[in-house]
């Protein structure tokens, strides 16, 4: 199993795609923190180049982007998984595989997410006024609040992408399983008790209302996370042990 | 007596209702050259498949190097080297990337490893190329370096010379008969090409519609084989009156230039020659003949002119 994560992390750090993946959510980031800064700097009265507004408005919707595009790179998966059939005739069981791959892309998404929060505060302190004493250390609390959300999201797009041969079939898959049913049951909720609760507690709901006021227990968003995680991974894992290559 | 590494009892996969293999009994003894030869759709790559677990049997037992429970024998996986249909290695990793992950993977020691594995297929000057940018050879060639990268006892070569020149495909022929008389490498495998084969298996196991349908020895096909007797004689119109009055058993055919083919007979040479001498019949040679490999598989199943 080590050997399995260790060639596996040989392989994760030679991804471009990841990097590029990075590149880009850094350049969002700096991209709007730059506009912040100029407005703040050519216009008196403008009010939103502080690093509250930076944390809480400009970067409020980046992990849903972080979740879409670490999956990318995911996606290319299934143009490698013909590379599994290499792993099992040298004896290594499906679940093996399956556990190896996933948590060293867990392990590199919470790297990258660590690094990239890293940037995401240099630019909010170097470039912008601290205008709140406690904007940092809200930031701080809302992305460990959505981080098992997160972890959710890759871990249901890593299970379909085990088990689906075709991207397109993944990307719609995917999109049904973790984003659809909080479009729906947003619809629904006026209308049914049950469908209230599992509005307010489905991952893509944590997701999106990270940086408002948390209405929930901290909690929460770790339930409702590893739920979905211990489900898809489990489906995935069962699916994935009846594979042939 | 080399005692078996794989034995295969009863085994059977179906796909959907397509019976890929049925009732494969098969045992493979250490320091065989074991070819399979079939049609295409035959089962010799779910055969190969079956063993390495890349697709599970319906029914059926697998016993390697005498584990057959699933922990022991995917343990016992370790010791095989495989390649079975077209190669699969990541597009945008280079040759040594792409070994170099696998090494990691299999817990081999020393870098050099990759190296020696890409020098004894002939691949260690590809540089930065990538596998995708590869040639079909050159992919070939390195599905091979990582069968043999693990030294392993049992090779598993699934049409291991596609793709590759006449040259290419010698160096490989060499490279097997080398590993299996100095490394006693055990070899199962499987050629569109039965000249190939037929230069280098100890054992054939002919597969025909899921099923093996004969199993011989190297020995066994060539006795098998050496079954005609080929006559030059001064006159074939003669000589063929001779052979339906004395050898009415044995068929025969006239062939262009006084030649005349016996289908038996090789045991009675002495006694054709002495019979077509003593009734006025010049034979300038008498020699049996045989068949090779592939005319030996068309008469038994009938196939195309290739496997």
């Amino acid at each position: 199993m080590l050997n399995l994560m260790k060639s596996e992390q040989y392989r994760f750090v030679r991804t471009r795609n990841y990097y590029f993946t990075a590149l880009l959510y850094t350049l969002l980031m700096a991209g709007a923190a730059v506009v912040l800064y100029i407005f703040q700097q050519s216009e008196p009265g403008f009010r939103y180049g502080n690093e509250r507004f930076f944390y809480n408005n400009v970067l409020a919707m980046m992990p849903v982007v972080f979740v879409l595009l670490f999956t990318f790179p995911v996606i290319l998966m299934g143009d490698h998984k013909q590379v599994f059939k290499n792993i099992a005739a040298y004896g290594y069981s499906r679940q093996r595989i399956y556990t190896a791959k996933l948590l060293v892309t867990l392990a590199g998404f919470l790297l990258f997410a660590l690094a990239l929060t890293g940037v995401s505060v240099l630019l909010g302190t170097g470039l912008l006024i601290r205008s709140h004493e406690h904007a940092l250390a809200d930031y701080s609390r809302s992305l460990l609040g959505v981080l098992p959300v997160m972890i959710a999201g890759i871990t249901t797009y890593y299970s379909l992408a085990a088990v689906m041969k075709k991207n397109t079939q993944i990307i719609t898959a995917y999109v049904l399983i973790y984003f659809l049913p909080h479009y729906v049951l947003n619809a629904l909720q006026g209308r049914f008790a049950w469908a209230k609760w599992l509005y307010s507690h489905n991952p893509v709901y944590y997701l999106f209302n990270l940086y408002n006021e948390p209405s929930y227990p901290a909690w929460e968003p770790w339930a409702s996370g590893a739920v979905y995680t211990l489900f898809f991974c489990g489906i995935g894992l069962y699916l994935f042990n009846k594979e042939e290559f | 007596m080399m005692h078996c590494i794989l034995e295969i009892e009863a085994l059977g996969k179906t796909y959907k209702n397509v019976h890929a293999l049925q009732d494969i009994q098969l045992s493979i003894a250490a320091g065989d050259i074991a070819a399979v030869i079939g049609k295409n759709g035959a089962g010799k790559t779910t055969l190969f498949k079956c063993v390495t677990e890349q697709v599970f049997p319906t029914s059926g037992t697998i016993r390697l190097y005498g584990k057959s429970d699933a922990a022991g024998i995917r343990r016992q996986r370790s010791k095989i080297g495989a390649m079975i249909e077209e190669p699969a290695f990541f597009p945008d990793f280079t040759a040594r990337q792409n070994l170099e992950y696998f090494r990691q993977q299999r817990g081999i020691a020393g870098k050099e490893a990759v190296d020696r594995a890409l020098k004894d297929v002939n691949l260690l000057d590809t540089g930065s190329k990538k596998f995708k940018d590869f040639s079909l050879g050159m992919k070939q060639r390195l599905g091979l370096a990582l069968a043999l990268m693990s030294h392993p006892a049992l090779l598993i070569l699934d049409e291991p010379t596609n793709g590759l020149d006449p040259e290419g495909k010698a160096e490989i022929r060499e490279l097997l008969k080398t590993l299996n008389v100095e490394k006693k490498v055990t070899i199962l495998i499987s050629s569109h090409v039965l000249s190939e084969l037929q230069s280098v298996a100890t054992r054939y196991i002919f597969m025909d519609r899921g099923r093996i349908v004969e199993q011989l020895t190297a020995e066994e096909l060539l006795n098998k084989t050496r079954k005609a007797v080929e006559l030059v004689v001064d006159d074939s119109g003669r000589a063929a009156t001779v052979l339906e009055q004395h050898f009415p058993d044995i068929p025969y055919r006239i062939l262009p230039g006084n030649r005349i083919r016996l289908s038996g007979g090789t045991d009675r040479t002495e006694a054709l020659n002495r019979t077509l001498y003593s009734c006025g019949v010049g034979v300038r040679s008498i020699a049996v003949t045989g068949e090779d490999l592939e005319e030996y598989y068309l008469g038994l199943l009938g196939g195309e002119r290739h496997a």
